[in-house]
């Protein structure tokens, strides 16, 4: 997505002594940078806290990451719509019906569609997602975390490929 | 000479009389020591210097008159307006390119 650019030389100067720091320019192809709370970082699974890498910086508090770049879009294969309970039950997955795209355009609805033209749009483009992707309703249990929301997930992804 | 794709070939005469604008669909922020740009059009990021992200502000906060601001910023880093102005008159030039700045070289 980004152009490496070289950096600037510095602009030339005759002076001897500067009040501050040296004057010079550059510009560069930079990173998008994300930050995660420790505890948040602490609770995920090593795989997954090794994908985020060293941090750029970090306090006592949370740390910052360079987020890696793709040059293209990614292939959607499934998407998860989560629908929280109150129980203690076992963490389910339902598939709705095939070319319902209902279900999808619950999650997706903003206050932004708003006019008919709109709604329209987003209904052909929920269509075409219940059409091509796997679309799967989890129940998730209010005992259920994150991390383990996401360890079911990823071994129902891995059980399916 | 504000389009992305253009290739701005401005002295530095003509760049101190014009007048520059940091478009709403950019936004900045120093970040450790550096300013980090993002255009949101293009989705692109960009890092510059402390010397860099100052004339993002400096074009910000004033009218968009450049020489205004060079003289700020020859000030600040105690240098001579006519020593910087070439430098930044090429960095100039790479934000307009990337759509980062819109230079009206006709504005003086």
């Amino acid at each position: 997505m980004l152009e490496q650019v070289e950096p600037h030389a510095a602009a030339q100067s005759a002076a001897v002594a500067h009040r501050g720091e040296a004057f010079g320019l550059d510009l560069r192809a930079a990173f998008p940078i994300a930050g995660i709370e420790r505890f948040d970082a602490d609770a995920l699974p090593s795989v997954e806290r090794d994908r985020l890498g060293e941090p750029v910086s970090a306090d006592g508090r949370s740390s910052r990451h360079a987020l890696g770049q793709l040059h293209g879009p990614r292939t959607l294969t499934s998407l998860y719509l989560l629908a929280r309970g109150d129980g203690e039950g076992p963490l389910r997955f339902r598939a709705p019906g095939r070319g319902d795209p209902r279900p999808v355009l619950s999650a997706a609805f903003t206050l932004i569609v708003r006019d008919e033209h709109r709604l329209q749009r987003q209904l052909e483009m929920c269509a075409r997602v219940t059409e091509t992707v796997d679309v799967v309703w989890v129940e998730v249990p209010a005992a259920v975390d994150a991390p383990a929301l996401a360890g079911a997930i990823l071994e129902r992804e891995g059980a399916a490929r | 000479m504000s389009g992305p794709d253009a290739t701005p070939e401005l002295t530095t005469e003509a760049f101190i009389a014009a007048s520059a604008t940091v478009p709403d669909h950019v936004v900045f922020r120093e970040f450790d020591g550096e300013t980090v740009v993002l255009n949101l059009q293009s989705g692109t990021y960009h890092g510059t210097n402390a010397a860099g992200g100052r004339l993002l502000a400096l074009l910000r906060e004033g009218d968009g008159a450049v020489a205004p601001a060079v003289e700020r910023l020859a000030d600040e880093y105690g240098e001579r307006p006519d020593a910087i102005a070439p430098g930044l008159t090429r960095f100039a030039c790479e934000l307009t390119i990337r759509g980062l700045i819109e230079l009206d070289a006709g504005a003086g």
